[in-house]
């Protein structure tokens, strides 16, 4: 058997092995290793080692592996959008693992930890959706929107989240009026023109995350709380929870917030503490954000329970942290990676659906995709905080979802 | 409104803390009105007008003592004196505004000197009604309105603002007025804001021009006088007046002349130094009047101007406003200027709303702890009355905001709105079921809140009370819980009730007794009675108590427990008895003789008598007093015996006994047992001892005495 195929079948039964195993268990650690191994032996000869999965064909570079053909992971990958798998020179140990996670998440469609997948870890691992250049790919491709058209930067608003969060780990203070101030001006920048909007802002760097974040998650949950039909009060406060759903990451210290490989089982731990931490922030200010401290402390729970952190008190949750679990995980998969494209739409929204009643309140679940269906051509990313997007914008092309263009923004 | 020469710099008009017209202010303009109002009435010559004119006179050298002039702004319904306008709804004063307005007239000056004569004359030409003559004062001679010394009379003198060039009146809210045939309305806005802004103009360059100068009218002229002005107190009242009348008139008022106006405050208020809007917003009063102040401003004034307050007024409240909002805020007054038409009509109301959330939040200064027991207090007084309603539909609910306060360990001013809430709603004990599940600092802190003296006090409240909750509460108020159960003792008409307190009271023990004694000076019978049983159902009497004073009261109930209190006490127990004795209650009067077989107090033989004595009184009440009798061997409880067993003489001589009672056997027993060799006993016995009758012979038994 050639190499690349010894470490195809090595890398199959790693996620095999993590499927069956939980993290911690010999036998999972063992699978890993040894696709590692085959795939630093691979990599002897071949340094940068790229595989495309087209169907049942497995393509090695540019030539097929004839001994693949029909190997059922190949099918797996391709159905879950990995269809090229592309591999730098010093591939650590660590990212190889956070990549076969990330992997199993996709084919399994097993729940994101979007308090850990959102990080831009520097990585030498990429994969994705193909297209063939300059024609129809196999990428779904995106058509190209009207042109979406807001005459707003959103410089003001992410600095005054920052300065929030700044004042929130310095001063123990949480300025409401600020994040209320964001919330309406986000409002008007929504509400500016004709038709409704859905500013987004696009992750530049990686330390920037939280801020990205939390704007964005705020946009879509007044946007899917006004599709709802909901009153400007609740609209309004959604918003701000929205805004400070993460604000408990501001105790996370920075190294672990930002650690570009895996996360060691303590520092999940000391991750994990984010949403109570963020709730413990909210219950002691002086503010009135009680539905925020809600949203920031079960953000992270299920529909079905599991999820963190553990409740002691078993109770559904508000369906305001319903609503914003949707819009969390949106955004955090529709986010780029190094190692991986961002997720498009197309494959967020099923994912999102596939997880209705497990993962996600089904309801919500299905008014956030009917809203996203309905205003996607209204949907606006600025990759640029600073620069007020110019009055019209042209349509962004396939296969670039979440990554910067130019000009500024692009309709998604 | 104008207001020539405004008041002089540095005049020392003792600044009021507020804003109000001062009481000697007031009272000048009401006999100015009313004197005004006497010359419209009456012809020259009568009685009433030269007392009138001489109030007028006094008063108005009175208040030029300390100034060099007064001057009163003149608007359509109210006036304007050093910078306070007066009541619109003040009938005497809005008349006198009325009836200036209707001359055209924008401003009065007095000078210090005035003299009735001049007062007189300016009274008569101002008494003539303008509307009558069709020639209002201001729109004629101008030397009329120079006639006197010491009096100057302003026309109105809006010719000199630009924004009634350029006000031709046709947009779209002055078409609407005049479609509604509202003309007069839009023309008195006009007329208002044209007059605010000449007084304003006025008052800033007080001083620097003459009474009869028109002042310039441009916004930075305006500001750059207020700059340099050296302040004081009465200068800064004045034009923080105008700058308070400006912001309410451009709440209400709309069209071209309003947007003008709003203009012109926007530019003023830029051009000025921040330090110099600061002082004149401490100047302008206290904290809810300053709030007012920039609400008002929020209303109606320009969003760039809206900035301005808001930074001043937060620096004069002591309250921070980061540059994080200032940015935000200025973000929104941005779209609101320059934003598409949709952005603008959002930005400015969002704006305009967040400084209003802004102004909350400084109500709020105090989140305090308090107010949690502030709630329980209300709930306590007023019954389950329900937190305010929520605005939102989509609040969080207070069950999972204090499930999550116990989860995460920390509390704050949400939770203890939430357990208020939960208490206020009737959901206590899920409150404490959530509680005793939690160990931590938060539960302990929301345990010490909700279980309060308050909280008891309100479960036992209605009826039936809440006794299972009550006695969760109760291991952890201890003693504290003395009070709310004594107030529920005295209060509760329901016998269980009352009874199920009064266990739980006991439980609480000796500690309880000083609260007790503290409340046995109640009126009310009922609390007496209750306190003393309480009392007797503890294991002991408070130290220094005496139930004596209570032997005394008028209700028997009362005086029936204190004895049961009275006889615990061995150093009281003789006079309780013989008190009881003497009562007139027979519930008292048997228990005292119940009491009274341990030992009859010597002292009280003579009660014992006169109970054995009244043959009105039940067999049951006088046989246990004849048997005291018996133990007692006095004297006189011989006599009494003898007397019993004495049922006269036969025909013949012989002794006889009285027809058989249970008295009459008791007698004899006591007889038999106390007094067997007595001679007069012997001889009664011995008649005694041949009865046909077994009880009577037996009776005379000393060992089996019956009775």
């Amino acid at each position: 058997m050639s190499e690349p195929a010894e470490f195809l079948g090595a890398f199959a039964q790693a996620l095999a092995g993590m499927l069956l195993y939980a993290e911690g268990h010999p036998a999972r650690a063992r699978g890993i290793d040894v696709a590692y191994e085959e795939l630093l032996d691979l990599q002897l000869e071949t340094p940068h080692p790229l595989f495309t999965f087209l169907g049942d064909e497995v393509i090695f570079g540019r030539l097929p592996l004839r001994e693949m053909r029909n190997w059922d992971w190949s099918m797996r990958l391709a159905e879950a959008g990995i269809q090229r798998l592309e591999f730098m020179e010093r591939v650590s140990r660590e990212d190889f693992e956070v990549f076969l996670e990330d992997v199993l998440a996709r084919v399994t469609m097993t729940p994101v930890d979007t308090a850990e997948a959102r990080q831009l870890r520097p990585t030498s691992i990429k994969f994705g959706a193909v297209g063939v250049r300059g024609g129809a790919g196999d990428l779904p491709q995106e058509e190209a929107l009207p042109t979406a058209t807001i005459t707003f930067s959103l410089g003001e608003e992410a600095e005054t989240i920052r300065w929030l969060h700044r004042e929130v780990q310095e001063r123990e203070a949480l300025p409401l009026a600020e994040a209320e101030a964001v919330v309406r001006s986000l409002s008007v920048a929504m509400h500016g023109d004709k038709q409704m909007m859905l500013p987004l802002l696009q992750l530049k760097q990686f330390d920037q995350y939280t801020t990205t974040h939390s704007l964005n998650v705020a946009v879509l949950s007044m946007a899917l709380a006004e599709f709802l039909g909901m009153g400007a009060a609740d609209v309004r406060a959604f918003g701000v929870a929205g805004l400070l759903h993460d604000l408990g990451k501001v105790r996370i210290p920075i190294e672990v917030l930002t650690k570009p490989g895996k996360l060691t089982p303590d520092e999940r731990v000391l991750m994990n503490t984010h949403p109570a931490e963020g709730a413990r922030i909210i219950l002691e200010s002086e503010q009135e954000l009680d539905l925020a401290a809600v949203v920031a402390y079960e953000h992270h729970i299920m529909l079905n329970g599991l999820g963190y952190p553990q409740v002691k008190f078993r109770r559904s949750c508000h369906e305001a942290s319903n609503l914003i679990h949707v819009c969390d995980v949106y955004d955090a998969l529709r986010t780029r990676r190094p190692y991986r494209e961002a997720w498009s739409v197309e494959q967020v929204l099923p994912y999102i659906e596939g997880r209705a009643g497990l993962e996600f309140d089904p309801a919500y679940v299905r008014s956030f995709i009917a809203m996203m269906r309905k205003w996607e051509s209204q949907v606006a990313v600025v990759s640029d905080e600073r620069a007020p997007l110019p009055a019209s914008v042209a349509a962004a092309v396939a296969g670039t979802a979440g990554s910067e263009t130019s000009p500024s923004s692009h309709p998604v | 409104m104008t207001s020539p020469g405004g008041v002089a710099p540095g005049a020392g008009a003792p600044a009021p803390e507020r804003a109000a017209l001062s009481r000697e202010l007031s009272e000048f303009l009401i006999e100015l009105s009313i004197a005004l109002h006497k010359h419209a009435m009456y012809p020259l010559g009568h009685p009433s007008l030269g007392p009138a004119v001489g109030r007028v006179v006094r008063r108005g050298e009175a208040l030029l003592q300390d100034r060099p002039s007064l001057s009163l702004g003149v608007a359509r319904n109210q006036l304007v004196i050093e910078g306070v306008a007066t009541d619109p709804k003040h009938p005497v004063l809005a008349e006198l505004a009325g009836r200036l307005h209707r001359h055209h007239l924008g401003a009065v000056t007095l000078s210090r000197g005035i003299e009735p004569g001049e007062v007189t004359d300016l009274l008569r030409t101002l008494a003539v009604e303008a509307d009558r003559t069709g020639q209002p004062l201001g729109m004629g001679d101008p030397a009329k309105l120079s006639a006197w010394k010491h009096v100057r009379l302003h026309p109105m003198t809006y010719e000199r603002l630009e924004l009634l060039d350029r006000a031709p009146a046709v947009g779209p809210d002055t078409a609407a007025d005049a479609r509604s045939g509202d003309e007069a309305t839009s023309r008195d806005a006009r007329v208002r804001g044209a007059q605010l802004w000449i007084g304003l103009a006025r008052a800033a360059l007080a001083g620097q021009i003459g009474a009869d100068e028109a002042p310039p009218t441009r916004p930075a002229v305006i500001a750059k006088a207020i700059d340099e002005h050296a302040g004081g107190e009465a200068y800064d009242q004045v034009i923080v007046g105008y700058l308070l009348q400006i912001a309410q008139e451009l709440k209400a008022a709309g069209g071209q002349e309003a947007l003008e106006l709003r203009r012109r405050t926007s530019r003023l208020l830029s051009e000025m130094r921040p330090d110099t809007l600061r002082r004149l917003i401490q100047m302008g009063g206290d904290t809810a009047q300053r709030r007012q102040f920039v609400l008002d401003a929020s209303h109606g004034m320009a969003v760039d101007a809206v900035l301005e307050v808001v930074k001043a007024a937060a620096d004069a409240s002591q309250h921070a406003v980061s540059s994080s909002l200032m940015r935000m805020l200025s973000k929104l007054a941005a779209h609101a200027e320059q934003g598409t038409t949709q952005a603008r009509s959002l930005a400015d109301h969002a704006l305009r709303d967040q400084v209003r959330s802004l102004l909350t939040g400084w109500e709020l200064e105090d989140p305090n702890p308090a107010g949690y027991g502030a709630a329980l207090q209300r709930m306590s007084q007023a019954g389950p009355a329900l937190v305010a309603p929520m605005e939102r539909m989509h609040a969080a609910e207070p069950e999972r905001l204090v499930q999550m306060s116990l989860e995460v360990n920390a509390v704050g001013p949400h939770i203890y709105r939430a357990c208020a809430e939960l208490v206020n709603s009737g959901r206590l004990s899920l409150l404490l079921d959530l509680l005793e599940q939690a160990p931590g600092t938060a539960a302990a802190e929301l345990w010490n809140r909700a279980v309060s003296p308050d909280t008891v006090r309100w479960l036992l409240q209605h009826e039936p009370a809440d006794f299972a909750t009550v006695d969760r509460l109760l291991p952890r108020l201890a003693a504290q819980a003395a009070e709310p159960l004594l107030d529920a003792l005295a209060a509760s008409e329901v016998r269980a009730t009352r009874r199920a307190i009064l266990e739980r009271l006991v439980r609480l023990g000796p500690a309880l007794g000083q609260s007790i004694t503290a409340r046995l000076s109640d009126e009310r019978w009922y609390v007496k009675r209750n306190l003393l049983t309480l009392l007797d159902l503890l294991p002991e009497l408070p130290p220094g108590f005496s139930a004596l004073q209570w032997l005394g009261d008028s209700d028997p109930r009362v005086r029936l427990e204190a004895l049961k209190l009275g006889l615990k006490s061995p150093a009281e127990r003789d006079r309780v008895i013989m008190r009881g004795l003497a009562d007139t209650e027979h519930r008292i009067v048997r228990l005292a003789l119940s009491a009274a077989v341990q030992g009859v107090p010597a002292d009280a033989v003579p009660h014992v008598v006169a109970v054995v004595n009244n043959r009105t009184l039940p067999s049951d009440m006088r046989v246990p007093a004849i048997r005291l009798l018996g133990a007692g061997r006095s004297p006189q409880a011989l006599e009494t015996l003898l007397a019993l067993a004495d049922g006269g003489r036969t025909l013949l001589g012989r002794r006889r006994l009285p027809p058989k009672s249970r008295e009459l056997l008791t007698a004899l027993a006591a007889l038999a047992s106390g007094w067997g060799t007595e001679p007069r006993a012997v001889e009664v016995l011995l008649v005694a001892a041949v009865s046909s009758d077994p009880q009577i012979r037996a009776a005379t038994d000393p060992d089996g005495a019956a009775g």
